[in-house]
């Protein structure tokens, strides 16, 4: 199996299988567009990846290298927020810095795989949450008033597009 | 370095979150948070609404199914029950068993949750009853009419219809049975609307007083909410609907409601549609044209249509015969066609048959002395055939053969082991093949989506177009008189009974024609 080289934007290289890597569509397009060759010593520069947060992409691509594609219509299947595999819900056990760079790793990568899971856990972790206590998990600021937090609370979302 | 948070991803990114969350009560919450937010929560509700109506327009839909947990508190089977979505729930009132015992019960489903609850409200309960009409005014539902069948005794007795009404006050839980000012007569499978005020009351079957038997009506009746004053509704001189029930009403406008299809008797389906003017004096009913009648369902009286946007979408059996050989639900299929066959007949025997080799067929047919009908008979036996020529070369059914192994217990012991995995296999790969047999004989029909567009059918000349079908999604297997409800960027199917379950010899237990299954029509899901 060739192997290729990531760079990460602290400088840290890592030598990973060119499979295992083209689960990230940006690499992997990157790689045939280029017309890079895998005998090629190459290196690829990632700046929007660090380190430790390139360490756990690759753990997680290396995992799920088998998986099937994803059908692209699955209608017997319900897709909901809580089928996160177990490995998964272990994998992201950590804390919300590293959740949200992994959402970005996933988001700028294109690893469709990664970005669901990602997002599913964090969709989770609102669901169910009064506004206030969102704010508080997130911390996220409120920039309402009180009097638009009160005509938000009674604005129909579903009403304008009818 | 600065910590990640989630203010620092993409607009893109916290939209593709918040897509996840359940586009109800949770949703709501998150425009509640910051004005970013809010404005992400308007986006993605924007584009869920559009992908729906997309996906309906494309008949591109998925269908999601929710079949009830079994611990947990469920609403039973039933049909020709009623249903309105409210706030961010979806209430269910009555309707009747395969035994046509109506219910009076009210249940709400938690639509983010996607869980039933049963209020157990207080106040004046309505009758049990089947084909009423709930409807949602304010922060109340309001109950109508609906039909009981009577006990079996005495003899001869004829359906009960009731005019009763009852208000439902979601807030304080309360059932209130209202007195009104003049009175319809009793009715059963009409159509409402509110509009402001009013509510509007078409059709149905009624028993005016003193009468025996019941007639298929064309009154209006409206009522007023605040004074609750009936009133019966005249038209103008002209063409008008024929008497009817079970159709589906929608509101265009505050002037102008829509009639579509309904039944005339049972040999007599409509498929017509009338715009009602409600205005001044006398209202007035325009018959609209519809076009495309080639891409028209062909029930729209037990199939209730539903309005999204400027369509309206009705789901109906799919109608080429062979568009259906993808069962959307294998395994649902599956479950149901084992428990049609008892068990003797069927798995377990041959289960049974693999662990010991003494049983053969002959026997094993012999304990089935079931009646079948005669094509899966031999389907049956041809399978059997199948089954009996790979087991025969196995190991211990001939002295000579097993010899070799007969110093090595555990080998030997290892290697039987091995091969009865390998029969049981092949086994049930025939009993797959059988049942899919079983399943092609039965011509399971699915339901799927047709979409009636109404844009412009204000504008004279009144047309309305059925849509030609594209790519016709399977959906759940057959079904009427279920109802179909909008909830948020989806719809709700609930309930209902399978069409063919008097013409079905083989089913023993009808009761598993009535589903309490709920089914969603949503877009695909879209990903960032």
């Amino acid at each position: 199996m060739p192997n290729i080289k990531l760079q990460s934007s602290d400088g840290e290289t890592f030598e990973v299988d060119v499979e295992i890597a083209k689960c990230s569509v940006t690499i992997k397009t990157m790689l045939e567009d280029l017309g890079m060759d895998d005998e090629e010593e190459e290196v690829v520069p990632l700046p929007n990846v660090n380190s430790a947060i390139l360490r756990k992409v690759i753990q997680w691509a290396t995992y799920h290298k088998d998986d099937p594609p994803p059908p692209e219509d699955d209608d017997n299947k319900e897709k909901r927020t809580d089928d996160i595999s177990s490995w998964d819900a272990d994998f992201l056990k950590v804390d919300q810095g590293t959740l949200f760079e992994l959402i970005l790793a996933a988001n700028y990568l294109d690893i469709k795989g990664l970005l669901d899971v990602t997002c599913k856990t964090v969709a989770n972790m609102i669901k169910g949450k009064a506004p206030e206590e969102i704010r508080k998990t997130f911390n996220i600021k409120n920039d309402f008033t009180a009097s638009e937090e009160e005509q938000v609370r009674k604005e129909n979302e579903w009403c304008e597009e009818k | 370095m600065v910590e990640s948070e989630i203010e620092t991803l993409p607009d893109e990114v916290l939209e593709f979150i918040l897509s996840l969350i359940p586009p109800y009560r949770d949703l709501h919450d998150c425009m509640q948070v910051s004005k970013r937010w809010r404005r992400c929560v308007l986006n993605v509700v924007k584009t869920k609404q559009r992908n729906l109506y997309r996906a309906i327009n494309e008949f591109d839909v998925k269908w999601e199914r929710i079949t009830p947990l079994d611990m947990a508190p469920t609403i039973s089977k039933r049909y020709s029950h009623t249903a309105v979505v409210h706030d961010n729930s979806m209430y269910v009132f009555g309707g009747c068993t395969c035994a046509m015992t109506t219910f009076n019960d009210l249940w709400r489903l938690d639509l983010s949750k996607r869980q039933w609850i049963r209020p157990l409200a207080m106040g004046t309960y309505p009758s049990p009853k089947a084909c009423s009409s709930l409807i949602k005014h304010g922060n109340t539902l309001i109950l109508f009419g609906g039909w009981a069948y009577p006990p079996s005794y005495p003899l001869y007795q004829s359906w009960h219809l009731f005019n009763e009404l009852h208000v439902y006050d979601v807030v304080a839980n309360r059932w209130t049975s209202m007195t009104t000012v003049n009175t319809p007569p009793p009715v059963a499978g009409h159509s409402v609307s509110v509009i402001g005020d009013w509510m509007i009351v078409f059709g149905g079957l009624q028993k005016p007083c003193n009468a025996v038997h019941c007639e298929k009506s064309n009154d209006i009746w409206k009522l007023h909410l605040s004074s609750w004053t009936w009133f019966k509704q005249e038209v103008e001189g002209g063409p008008k609907p024929n008497g009817r029930f079970g159709q589906t009403q929608v509101v265009l406008d505050d002037e102008n409601l829509l009639i579509l299809g309904g039944s005339g008797g049972p040999t007599f389906h409509y498929c017509d549609g009338w715009l009602l003017k409600m205005k001044g004096e006398l209202w007035k009913w325009t018959k609209i044209e519809i076009l495309g009648k080639q891409n028209e369902p062909s029930n729209i009286w037990s199939n209730p249509g539903c309005k999204m946007g400027d369509k309206i979408v009705v789901l109906n059996r799919i109608r080429e015969p062979e568009a259906s050989p993808i069962a959307y639900y294998p395994k649902a299929t599956w479950t149901m066609n084992v428990n049609r066959m008892s068990p003797e007949d069927g798995r377990l025997a041959r289960i049974d048959l693999a662990g010991r080799r003494t049983d053969r067929d002959d026997n094993v047919n012999g304990k089935r002395g079931t009646l079948r009908n005669q094509k899966r008979e031999a389907e049956e036996e041809e399978g059997h055939v199948g089954a009996h020529i790979k087991i025969t070369p196995l190991p211990g059914t001939s002295g000579l053969n097993m010899a070799a192994f007969q110093s090595n217990d555990r080998r030997q012991s290892e290697h039987a082991e091995k091969m009865r995995e390998k029969r049981l296999a092949c086994l049930v790969k025939n009993e797959e093949i059988l049942l899919q047999a079983f399943k092609k004989e039965k011509k399971t029909h699915h339901l799927g989506v047709y979409v009636l567009d109404i844009a412009g059918i204000l504008e004279p000349p009144h047309r309305a177009t059925w849509l030609p079908p594209k790519n016709m999604r399977n959906g759940p297997e057959e079904t009427i008189l279920y109802t179909l409800v909008e909830g948020k960027s989806e719809l709700v199917m609930f309930g209902g009974i399978q069409k063919d379950a008097n013409s079905l010899g083989l089913s023993k237990n009808l009761s598993n024609q009535i589903s309490n299954s709920l089914h969603f029509v949503m877009a695909p899901n879209y990903v960032i």
